[in-house]
C-alpha cells in the first residue's frame, strides 16, 4: 500500500514538474516573440550623412581609394 | 563682533552646502553616460534568437549569398566586372595586403564615399501585412548599396559584407542598432570585436571609435549568426 502511495506521489510530482517546464518554455518563446516584434518595429531614422574627405589622410589607403574611384569613373563615363 | 563671526560661519556653511549639492547634481547627470560606455560582444545573456527570426535581415543575407558568385566572378577576371565592381575588386585585392587596422580604415572610407540616399528608406519602409501598412526596417546587400547607395544602416551592413569578403569572421562583427543621443534617433553602426572583448565602431565620419562610445544606448545587434538584445540585460 505504502509503495502505491509513494508511486502516486512521484507520479503527481513528475507530472506537475513536466507541466511547469512546458509552461516556462512557452513563456520563454513568448518573451522572444515579443522582443522580436519590438525589435522589428524599431526603424533606423538617424539622418547622419557620411563625411566627405577632401584632405589626404594615409598615403597607402588614399592610393587604393583613388585607384578604385578612377576605375568607377571610367566605367560611368563609357 | 560675535554677531559678525556668527554671520561669517553661517555663510561658509551655506556655501559648503551649495558646493556639495552642485557636485552631487553633476555626478548624477554624468551617471547615465558612464553606463555601458563601450559595446561589448562578450555578453552571452544578450543572445535572443537566430538571424532567421528577423525576416527582412534573413532575406538580405540570402540575397547577399546569391550575389557572392558575381563578386567571385569579378575577382577571378576583370572582364567580368562591371561598374562599381571594378572599384570593389581593387579594394578587395589591395586591401588584402594591408594590416588589419588599415583594412578597417580602408573599408570605412570606401563605403562612406558612397551616395547617401534618404528617399529610398521612405519607399522601402512601408510593407503591407494583411492589408495593413507597417513600418519595417530595410536592410541592403553590398551590391545593392554600391549601385544605389543608402542610409546609415545600409552603410553599416555594406561594411559588414565587405569585411566578410575580406575574410573577417561573422562572429567578430555585428551591425548594432542604438539610440544616438546626439541626433535623438535610432542609428546603426558596425562593431568589430577586439581580442580583449571590447569593440571598435566604424563611423560615418570616417573615424573608428575605440573607447568613447558614450553617445549611444545600444539596443540590439545582428549578424548572420544571430540577434542580440541589449535592452534585455537591464
Amino acid at each position: 500500500m505504502n509503495k502505491i502511495i509513494i508511486a502516486a506521489i512521484y507520479l503527481t510530482a513528475s507530472i506537475t514538474w513536466a507541466q511547469d517546464a512546458d509552461e516556462s518554455e512557452v513563456d520563454e518563446t513568448e518573451k522572444v516573440d515579443l522582443r522580436m516584434s519590438v525589435i522589428e518595429s524599431i526603424v533606423v531614422t538617424a539622418d547622419k550623412t557620411p563625411l566627405v574627405v577632401t584632405s589626404k589622410l594615409d598615403e597607402e589607403i588614399d592610393a587604393i581609394l583613388d585607384e578604385a574611384e578612377a576605375l568607377e569613373d571610367e566605367e560611368s563615363d563609357e | 563682533m560675535g554677531i559678525c563671526l556668527h554671520y561669517i560661519t553661517e555663510r561658509r556653511k551655506s556655501e559648503r552646502v551649495l558646493l556639495r549639492s552642485t557636485l552631487t547634481a553633476i555626478l548624477l547627470l554624468l551617471l547615465p553616460f558612464s553606463v555601458s560606455a563601450v559595446y561589448r560582444f562578450d555578453v552571452p545573456e544578450a543572445y535572443l534568437a537566430d538571424a532567421s527570426a528577423l525576416p527582412a535581415w534573413a532575406h538580405t543575407l540570402e540575397k547577399h549569398a546569391d550575389e557572392r558568385s558575381t563578386i567571385a566572378d569579378c575577382m577571378a577576371t576583370e572582364e567580368q566586372c562591371d561598374g562599381r565592381l571594378k572599384g570593389l575588386r581593387v579594394i578587395l585585392q589591395k586591401g588584402a595586403n594591408l594590416e588589419p587596422d588599415k583594412q578597417l580604415k580602408l573599408v570605412n572610407r570606401y563605403i562612406n564615399k558612397r551616395r547617401y540616399r534618404r528617399d529610398r528608406r521612405q519607399m522601402s519602409l512601408s510593407v503591407v501585412e494583411g492589408g495593413q501598412a507597417k513600418l519595417r526596417n530595410h536592410w541592403t546587400t553590398l551590391l545593392d548599396f554600391l549601385y544605389r547607395g543608402g542610409d546609415c544602416e545600409d552603410y553599416a551592413t555594406a561594411k559588414y559584407f565587405l569585411l566578410r569578403e575580406m575574410g573577417y569572421e561573422a562572429d567578430d562583427m555585428r551591425v548594432v542598432v542604438s539610440w544616438d543621443r546626439s541626433v535623438r534617433a535610432h542609428h546603426a553602426v558596425l562593431a568589430i570585436r577586439q581580442a580583449d572583448g571590447s569593440s571598435w565602431l566604424l563611423e560615418l565620419d570616417n573615424t573608428i571609435r575605440k573607447t568613447r562610445q558614450r553617445g549611444y544606448r545600444f539596443i540590439y545587434a545582428i549578424n548572420e549568426n544571430g540577434i542580440w538584445d541589449h535592452e534585455k540585460q537591464k
